[in-house]
């Protein structure tokens, strides 16, 4: 290729097609989130065979483990993306250096969110199972918005589709308490969780067919 | 000094348009099986395994085979293949003026 015109236009086209792939990963984790929600729930709650679980010895430990498993999952993901962003990115001439703190205080992050929720969840008087709904709210709203914190502060970025999803999930805790008793609170938290994932996929998806 | 940066560019292990092709896709995904690299570059198998032993003895990629119905080779950009594009892509854009 000689003429530098269409070697100009040919890398331009090669920046395009690698920023629409960045920005298509980055949408990677919301939308595993978004289909293991309502799964989780079926298969803790809804499912005969494990709903008999839930009664028994098995019953917390069961969901528990399965909430470990997947947030253990969704930073393993999460860490993977970041890392093939991170190529991506060096890649287009933009570097942005990700510290193993980052990575440290994602997961601070996480465990923080788990504890605050557990306590914040027990502290509210109400049945049980609005606490478990609440847990999960509390847990995904502010698991996203430690990480919104930890992006800012360590690679000075803004993300806005996680910003709307832990407004989305902590503001609907006042939807919560005020169910009147038409939708289960569990299945309500599970369905606004799995809806504001969705939508922070929508939006980084729209955003790289845009621009 | 763009003769010169071009000069540069083509003593790359990248240098070559079909193996900067190969990186560049490889690097927008995690990982691709040697057919579907084939067909996406429209290659003949044996122009790509050519051009894929080439990188792998430079570093560039990684191979290796996972196992389905059929065993599949599974091709990967190394981190010195990462290193090495972005080597390639500065020089590009520094040859049209971009930088």
């Amino acid at each position: 290729m000689e003429n530098v015109g269409e070697l100009a236009e040919a890398l331009k086209a090669v920046e395009d097609e690698l920023n629409l792939a960045k920005k298509v990963y980055l949408a990677f984790p919301f939308i595993f989130w978004a289909a293991l929600m309502p799964l989780l729930y079926i298969l803790t709650n809804a499912l005969p065979w494990t709903s008999g679980w839930s009664e028994g010895f098995l019953g917390d430990y069961w969901g528990m483990a399965l909430s470990t498993l997947a947030i253990l999952w969704f930073v393993i993901e999460e860490n993977r993306m970041v890392k093939k962003i991170e190529s991506l990115e060096r890649v287009l001439g933009m570097p942005r250096g990700r510290s193993r703190g980052y990575v440290v205080s994602q997961m601070a992050g996480w465990l923080l969110a788990g504890m605050l929720a557990f306590v914040f969840s027990l502290a509210i008087p109400a049945q049980y199972e609005f606490q478990t709904a609440a847990f999960m709210l509390l847990l995904a709203g502010l698991g996203v918005g430690f990480i919104v914190l930890s992006a800012l502060l360590f690679l000075r970025r803004v993300e806005w589709p996680q910003v709307l999803v832990s407004l989305m999930d902590l503001s609907a805790l006042y939807i919560l308490f005020n169910l009147d008793g038409t939708m289960n609170p569990g299945a309500f938290s599970v369905m606004v969780i799995s809806s504001s994932f969705a939508f922070a996929a929508f939006l980084y998806i729209r955003k790289a067919m845009r621009e | 000094m763009r003769a010169e940066r071009l000069r540069e560019l083509s003593n790359s292990p990248l240098g070559n348009p079909t193996r900067l092709a190969i990186a560049l896709y490889l690097l927008s995904r995690e990982r691709t099986t040697f057919i579907e690299l084939a067909k996406a570059l429209k290659l003949t198998p044996g122009n790509l395994d050519f051009h894929l032993k080439a990188l792998e003895k430079a570093g560039m990629v990684k191979t290796y085979y996972g196992f389905g119905k059929r065993p599949r080779k599974f091709v990967e950009l190394s981190e010195k293949g990462t290193d090495e594009l972005e080597r390639v892509m500065r020089i590009l854009r520094e040859v049209v003026g971009g930088d």
